[in-house]
């Protein structure tokens, strides 16, 4: 299952997919950049933004070897400033992925580390969940199970403690979507082809349209 | 989170602890013992009409004085942060409390994570963080930690104009800009007080890699 890593970007004013398609240096290289306008599937989804997808072949550097090739799909949304990069296998730094992505693109692109979505409101999509399988907080630098926090109720800990991951069910029209989430990154499980799509509309609406 | 009683009464009793902590530390608490000492000696001869009175504003300025130079350059108090470095050990975060207890930070597997919980004086209605490190390494907020607050990652700040939430945690992502063999093993993590460029929290931060 592809593990799908968020990421916040500054706004660009400009078709990506028509600069991406002419990269081609060492280790990256960009193909197949399609981009479709994103029709709402959630209720009072607030963005009206096209989705710019496409795959990456990029050559993992190693000090020892010629370097693995891998490919990578992924996906930026110009309304929500989301760029998502699909993971289907371990890579040994996310980050130099995404430095060099920045690095060759052709005008000023700055992808963060992180989402920098707002705590409170990570809660408040987690609390949209059906069913809550698992969420695990920072108590004192340590993962604790949010309900089993010493003389803390629960009620209390929602909100206002950060959460270092969680895993929570939604049911969508008769379909199950199992939604981890760990430091930013989200794995989307579900037999529902449009399951994923669904999940990013929900965080979009949720935690991102309020930042 | 209302505004009780309670709650201002604890903010106060620690704005008061913090400030006299401070006081107490500072060298030109002091300096002031030591001049009000002088003073209360001289009073003790007979050197001019009126002496009571004027040595005695003496003290009242040099106590005053000190009072004042304190507030001045060690504000703000009514900001507490405490931070811990963690790591992940068996893909669960756990606390280093090796490096919490010598205020250090080691970057291990090519970050360190520092959780934090910060209190907001309830008598303080704004607030500004900066988030400032060495060039060696950068810092970046891993969640805004609520919808006031306004977070520039550019900047590396954390503000917030109108305080409603006055408690809340911070999760502070730290990794190296380039390998220990091109730069520097050692670097500095501060979390410095916007309004008076006072460091809160400072962090020596240790490169273990390669």
């Amino acid at each position: 299952m592809a593990v799908s890593n968020l990421r916040r970007t500054d706004p660009v004013d400009f078709s990506l997919a028509e600069h991406l398609s002419e990269i081609s240096v060492d280790g990256i290289s960009f193909e197949s950049i399609t981009s479709t306008p994103v029709d709402a599937l959630c209720d009072n989804y607030p963005y009206t933004q096209v989705s710019h997808r496409g795959t990456i072949e990029y050559t993992e550097p190693s000090e020892y070897t010629p370097g693995r090739n891998m490919r990578l799909e992924f996906e930026y949304r110009d309304g929500s400033n989301l760029f998502i990069l699909e993971l289907n296998t371990d890579v040994s730094s996310i980050d130099r992925i995404i430095n060099t992505i920045v690095d060759v693109f052709p005008r000023q692109f700055t992808i963060y580390r992180n989402l920098h979505a707002s705590e409170d409101l990570l809660w408040e999509f987690f609390e949209q969940a059906d069913s809550i399988i698992e969420i695990q907080v920072l108590d004192d630098g340590q993962e604790v199970p949010y309900q089993e926090l010493n003389e803390i109720q629960p009620t209390d800990v929602i909100g206002n403690y950060a959460i270092e991951r969680a895993e929570v069910g939604f049911v969508v029209e008769d379909h199950q979507i199992v939604v981890r989430y760990q430091q930013g990154d989200l794995q989307i499980k579900t037999d529902w082809e449009d399951g994923r799509e669904y999940i990013l509309q929900l965080f979009e609406r949720e935690v991102l349209a309020e930042i | 989170m209302g505004l009780s009683d309670s709650s201002r009464r604890q903010s106060l009793l620690r704005i008061l602890q913090k400030y006299l902590s401070h006081y107490r530390e500072s060298n030109v608490t002091y300096i002031s013992i030591t001049l009000s000492s002088v003073l209360f000696g001289l009073n003790g001869f007979t050197l001019f009409p009126r002496q009571e009175y004027v040595l005695g504003v003496g003290v009242f300025l040099c106590i005053s004085f000190s009072l004042a130079y304190t507030y001045r350059t060690e504000q703000p108090f009514g900001i507490d942060i405490s931070c811990t470095p963690t790591h992940l050990v068996d893909g669960r975060r756990q606390t280093d409390k090796m490096s919490e207890q010598r205020d250090i930070a080691m970057i291990q597997n090519g970050e360190v994570v520092i959780h934090g919980n910060v209190k907001i004086s309830r008598f303080t209605d704004k607030f500004k963080m900066n988030i400032n490190t060495s060039s060696e390494i950068d810092a970046e907020l891993r969640t805004k930690p609520k919808t006031e607050h306004d977070y520039d990652p550019v900047q590396n700040t954390l503000s917030c104009e109108d305080i409603s939430e006055y408690e809340f945690p911070l999760v502070i992502e730290v990794v190296p800009m380039r390998s220990v063999a091109n730069g520097s093993r050692y670097s500095k993590l501060e979390l410095v007080d916007g309004y008076s460029d006072h460091a809160l929290v400072t962090f020596d931060v240790i490169n273990v890699g390669s």
